[in-house]
């Protein structure tokens, strides 16, 4: 029988294995790394979608709803900050919808007392106003003419929003829903 | 019988080493692309939301017609375009929507299908340049229907 001394020294690495295997160790991480990092910032971006796309269809089929039943539009208003919509609804309550743009919020508020945050992250909200007779041979309708009684006229509302989200508060943003809807008023004047 | 101690295991060859980063490559190749899948079927769902969007705008504004300007030979426009963001800068508005508008007569007979009319919106876009899509909707019109009630 014969048993190999463990005293004997083993054969250390070279400088060439050694940067060999610290290469390639390198380089495997790196890839797991940004494999890693790729993955993370595509399921959160995914998520995001999701949650914003859950949101605004909530957030649209309420606006689309309360503005086709509305009885009129009573009043509006639209600067770089804020903009807001102001209408009497189906149910004879008075409500509005005010974006306010430093808190990236879409609130509805009513006469009834009622207040809801409709969407989060909302960077963009423009209301258009039209009238009745739509255009030749466009899809198009002409704008209020905002003078004296302009409330009465006003029979399309064109919305457009935005929202977006990132992945933390210092990425860029990652992911961006956009709304626009056209919505005829189906209230009779006068009634 | 014979003892090993120590370091004294046979290292891998170049063979198995080339086997173990091959096959750790194929399988972040597929993890990559199982995201970037994701990513695409995300986008075509947001894209196909949006076309839904731009079809019930043009169909909302024919609420508005009355039945001469429905019945009228090119008041309603037979061609439209339209953007994934419309409020985007110019080279970023994302797909481009190639609309058409149909109004035909409904495809079926009693006393009154004279007095109707079939609108269709049909869109049409590409995903990533590679990929077409067609969706359409429709609607009837009737004579003495919404757009007399509609003031």
């Amino acid at each position: 029988m014969y048993i190999k001394p463990a005293s004997q020294p083993a054969r250390a690495w070279t400088l060439l294995e050694m940067m060999l295997a610290v290469g390639v160790f390198g380089i495997s991480s790196l890839a797991l790394a940004s494999i890693f990092l790729f993955s993370v910032r595509s399921y959160a971006a995914l998520a995001n979608y999701a949650v914003l796309d859950q949101y605004n269809r909530q957030a649209m089929d309420q606006v689309t709803y309360e503005i086709r039943q509305a009885q009129q539009i009573t009043g509006y208003s639209s600067n770089s900050t804020s903009s807001s919509l102001t209408m009497v609804n189906g149910a004879g309550l008075t409500v509005s919808y005010t974006f306010d743009a430093a808190h990236q919020q879409v609130r509805r508020t009513a006469s009834d007392g009622s207040f809801k945050v409709l969407l989060t992250n909302c960077n963009l909200l423009s209301f258009g106003l039209y009238m009745r007779p739509p255009t030749n041979g466009t899809f198009d309708v002409y704008p209020v003419d905002m003078g004296t009684n302009w409330q009465s006229t006003v029979k399309v509302v064109q919305l457009t929003w935005k929202t977006a989200m990132s992945i933390c508060p210092t990425a860029l943003v990652n992911s961006e829903d956009i709304q626009t809807a056209r919505i005829v008023i189906r209230k009779q004047q006068g009634s | 019988m014979r003892r090993r101690f120590g370091l004294g295991q046979k290292g891998g060859t170049l063979v198995e080493v080339v086997m173990a980063v091959a096959i750790l490559g194929v399988m972040g190749g597929g993890i990559i692309s199982s995201i970037n899948y994701g990513m695409f079927m995300m986008g075509l769902a947001r894209e196909n939301a949006r076309a839904t969007q731009i079809m019930l705008e043009k169909l909302e504004t024919i609420r508005l017609y009355n039945w001469s300007e429905v019945t009228s030979n090119g008041f309603v426009p037979t061609t439209f375009t339209d953007y994934y963001d419309p409020q985007g800068a110019s080279n970023r508005q994302g797909a481009i929507y190639y609309g058409s508008m149909t109004v035909s007569n409904v495809n079926f007979s009693s006393t009154y299908s004279t007095n109707m009319r079939e609108f269709t919106v049909t869109l049409r876009w590409t995903t990533a340049g590679r990929i077409s899509h067609n969706r359409s909707m429709s609607t009837y019109v009737a004579k003495d229907g919404l757009q007399n009630y509609v003031y």
